[in-house]
């Protein structure tokens, strides 16, 4: 028997659908509430740390330097417990490749630590990553983790990206990867007179220790 | 000068050596398989997801595994009589290289099995699961021996001494954890590494650990203490694989690049002169392993045949 859909589930799948939506900044302000209203969340869906993890990234939320080629990508979400409860000292490490698909290994480009702020919330400017060869889906990295809960590896990945072909909740299985659609996140192209930027919002849940 | 340039040319004879084995037909389009430690046996992933374990030298089908369940690795015991597969499902199935015999199968985790390794003698099995890494022993029902915490992130590489005491697991959150055997506690662990290790060995003497992976260099670490005894100079690509030879000195890297633009190559390492030289094979090799000590080599890049070969 089907169980019914929670209203963040819901959301969730609703924008998963939308594969490129022309939004307003408050839109996602006003889902990120509604999805805040929930209580009881389930942990982010597993992914594969690498193999391209590289530790010592340093603390900076901008990823992306003057001039780098590819599309603008601000990156956001809160850290929650299962509980509901917003994880003011949680630590979202990210690493990805750049617009071509290059990993830095010899440096820290686009690798960053990022510490989440008093509402549990974190940001980061990048850029969209491109496809990694060997790799089906575009995909950022994430490592998260905060005190007394156990440390998250997951992946995020673009509903635009080609290789879903508009239906990320039916062909996400194409990158054998992808744990779960719920990996693959809606993503907003926003434009103002001088750039268009994609923005993902990507809330992370974490399991008590 | 004559003299040096002499010798200059018999080492690059030997380097480029190459000794036929066996030439297969294969039964599938193959870009990759694995070898048996004995030399007896070859396991080719075929395109459409199948596996084929083919006898060598005669490319007799000893077992055909279908393409589901989807497997996830695969491992053959030293001996080359047993083979372990991986499932994606969590399943590890051990099964005897002949198809003769029962199978031995068991739920391991819900996580997808990433790579097994069977420990020297056989009757230890290394499977790396997402936060710890478990160690079966193989009997008619296997049993779980220890559950070995390895981290944020599942165990990359895993090495055991030849007495069998230490254990050194090499993990996704660049560390190196070193573990007693008997007591199966962690005594140990390096952590002077930045980015994953791919593959970690003893080397034939058993004094020191050799460690490669995405720093695109060779580490040796003393075996007894986990100190850094050196690194050898670091190249353009990254180290996957390392195969210490019976000499006691040389060392096989095979290197890829991790953009994947370049087909990997194998260099020959001397770990006292810290000098590498290319292993120019003739083909590009599909798998590289150790075969009683020699280096065992297959291509089949020619398309319709594997062909083995040794140096």
């Amino acid at each position: 028997m089907r169980r019914p859909l929670h209203r963040r589930e819901l959301l969730e799948n609703c924008l998963a659908l939308g594969t490129l939506t022309l939004v307003s900044p408050l839109s996602m302000g006003g889902l990120s509430e509604a999805w805040a209203a929930s209580e009881q969340r389930r942990t982010t869906p597993f992914g594969e740390l690498g193999p391209f993890y590289k530790r010592g990234a340093p603390a900076s939320n901008v990823l992306r330097a003057e001039g780098d080629p590819g599309m603008p990508l601000a990156l956001s979400g809160v850290v929650f417990g299962t509980g509901g409860e917003v994880l003011v000292e949680a630590k979202v490490e990210v690493w990805q490749t750049d617009h071509a698909g290059h990993y830095d290994i010899d440096g820290f480009r686009y690798r960053a630590v990022l510490a989440a702020d008093a509402n549990g919330k974190y940001a980061v400017d990048s850029v969209v990553p491109g496809h990694y060869p060997g790799r089906v889906a575009q995909h950022v990295h994430y490592l998260v983790t905060a005190p007394g809960y156990k440390p998250l590896t997951t992946q995020l990945y673009f509903a635009t990206d080609p290789v879903f072909d508009g239906d990320p909740a039916r062909n996400f299985h194409r990158d054998p990867l992808i744990a779960s659609a719920e990996l693959v996140r809606p993503v907003m192209i926003e434009s103002d007179p001088k750039t268009v930027h994609a923005r993902v919002q990507f809330d992370l849940v974490l399991e008590k220790a | 000068m004559r003299a040096l340039a002499l010798v200059l040319l018999c080492s690059a004879a030997a380097v480029r050596a190459e000794t036929p084995v066996a030439q297969l037909p294969l039964p599938c389009d193959s870009k990759e398989q694995e070898i048996a430690p004995n030399g007896a046996a070859v396991a080719v992933r075929c395109a459409d997801g199948t596996l084929q374990l083919l006898a060598v030298p005669s490319g007799r089908q000893l077992q055909h595994f279908p393409a589901e369940p989807k497997r996830t690795g695969i491992a053959f015991s030293p001996d080359g009589r047993q083979l372990a597969i991986g499932y994606w499902s969590g399943k590890v199935r051990v099964v005897a290289t002949s198809g003769e015999g029962a199978a031995r199968e068991w739920h391991a985790s819900d996580h997808r099995i990433q790579g097994l390794r069977f420990l020297p003698g056989g009757e230890l099995l290394v499977v790396p699961l997402g936060r710890d890494t478990q160690v079966w022993r193989l009997a008619s029902a296997p049993r779980l021996l220890a559950s070995l915490p390895s981290g944020f992130a599942e165990a990359t590489a895993v090495a055991l001494s030849a007495d069998g005491k230490l254990l050194v697991a090499a993990t996704g959150d660049t560390e190196l954890r070193f573990y007693d055997t008997q007591s199966w506690k962690q005594v140990r662990s390096y952590r002077g590494l930045v980015l994953e290790s791919f593959d970690v060995a003893f080397t034939h003497d058993q004094a020191q650990l050799l460690v490669g992976g995405a720093d695109k260099q060779i580490t040796v670490l003393d075996a007894a203490t986990g100190a850094l005894v050196r690194t050898l100079p670091r190249r353009d690509d990254v180290v996957g694989q390392l195969f210490p030879l019976n000499d006691g000195d040389s060392v096989v890297a095979t290197y890829f690049d991790a953009d994947g633009k370049r087909p990997p190559y194998l260099v020959l390492w001397s770990l006292r002169t810290a000098t590498a030289q290319p292993l120019a094979g003739s083909r590009e090799p599909t798998f590289t392993g150790l075969v009683g000590g020699e280096l065992w080599f297959a291509s089949s890049a020619q398309g319709g045949t594997l062909d083995i070969w040794k140096r």
